[in-house]
């Protein structure tokens, strides 16, 4: 008998090892993270629109009804990434993740230039090539620098009354996330 | 040897079922480490950046949450009135006093499938925001939160389901702010139940 308690005993240290072990790569090797729920939906170049009742916003929490919202995935490997956006609206904001849904760098209308959205993403090596030689159409955008390959943006307008919404809508629909 | 073996299966079968356990457990209820209360409400003010606890990122990889960015605003969730009990369908409760400094604030109700609650007539309002609500001439707002229609402010519910209540503040201090503890937030009462 008591060498039963001792392996019981043993086995709850194990249940410890165990469990640390399973936390810490959950995130390793999820499979329906925001990242592969993205994947099979967005399309590049633009940002898709991520409908309150679709497979994507299931779970995702926080998806507030009264926002319009888009997700783009990029890629930095080929160049800095150029967020633009025609018109304004109310208000927007924007944030960048990395891969593991981790929030880089948020954004949102007051910052801006003008409420407009005109932004480049880089990596940190690009930037410095940026400040030797800086486009002159680039000159009034905001610069973020993500430390990544790949990641994605999440865009949220929002919708101040109902008779805005398809305006908002095509805000976001309209909004581009191209390669430079 | 039989006993030897009977022994192993122990030490295995409890660090196996009870390690999974308890990572299941862990990363499933609502205030587990590093959030933060105030009053009736609760927000995970780590979530979603690289200095999360190892929870909120295995919760974060299971949920795909996008968690809102500092710029963006921060949502506060309540799952309980001002008295403790869980928030149901079967009541009406109210919401009142002051919203923290934000530029927009809003207000929607989370059914058990994790997303916005919706109802079968899409004219109810199942959310509310900052410039669409009545306010009170001190400056403060009451919204009943009910299954049957209501005068004045409010927001519908599904009868009899439970729900969580979601209030986000949009390009707010609070969210770039650690001291929450000092804001004023509404609280949640309890009006009456259905029998």
């Amino acid at each position: 008998m008591r060498k039963l308690i001792y392996a019981f005993i043993v086995g709850l240290i194990g249940a410890g090892i165990v469990h640390i072990a399973s936390l810490l790569l959950i995130p390793f090797v999820s499979e329906n993270d925001a990242w592969a729920r993205l994947s099979s939906v967005t399309k590049p170049g633009v940002f898709t629109l991520i409908e309150q009742q679709s497979k994507i916003a299931s779970s995702t929490r926080a998806l507030d009804p009264n926002f319009i919202v888009g997700a783009c995935q990029f890629s930095l490997q080929e160049g800095p990434v150029v967020l633009s956006a025609e018109g304004k609206t109310n208000f927007w904001s924007l944030s960048i993740y990395n891969k593991r849904g981790e929030n880089l760098f948020s954004i949102n209308d007051r910052i801006t230039n003008n409420g407009l959205l005109d932004m480049v993403i880089t990596t940190p090596l690009q930037f410095i090539e940026f400040q030797n030689d800086m486009p002159i159409e680039l000159q009034n955008s905001v610069f973020a620098q993500a430390d990544v390959q790949e990641g994605f943006v999440i865009l949220r307008a929002f919708i101040a009354n109902e008779s805005e919404r398809l305006r908002v809508r095509a805000f976001v629909e309209n909004s581009g996330c191209e390669e430079l | 040897m039989l006993f030897r073996m009977i022994q192993i299966t122990v030490v295995l079968a409890v660090a196996l079922v009870g390690g999974s356990y308890a990572t299941w457990n862990s990363i499933r209820g609502t205030e587990t480490f590093g959030s933060v209360t105030i009053g009736e409400w609760i927000t995970y003010p780590d979530t979603g950046t690289s200095g999360a606890d190892p929870y909120a990122k295995a919760r974060l990889a299971r949920d795909a949450s996008l968690s809102l960015g500092a710029a963006e605003g921060v949502t506060f969730f309540a799952d309980n009135d001002v008295d403790g009990n869980t928030l149901s369908g079967a009541c009406t409760y109210e919401i009142s006093g002051n919203s923290p400094t934000a530029r927009i604030w809003t207000l929607f109700a989370v059914g058990q499938n994790q997303t916005p609650m919706t109802l079968n007539d899409p004219a109810w309002p199942i959310s509310l925001h900052s410039s669409a609500i009545l306010y009170e001439n001190t400056g403060g707002f009451r919204i009943s939160v009910s299954a049957k229609a209501r005068p004045d402010n409010w927001l519908a519910v599904k009868p009899n389901d439970p729900f969580v209540l979601a209030f986000t503040l949009y390009d707010s201090p609070v969210a770039s702010n650690k001291g929450l503890i000092e804001t004023s937030f509404p609280t949640i009462t309890k009006v009456k139940c259905d029998a």
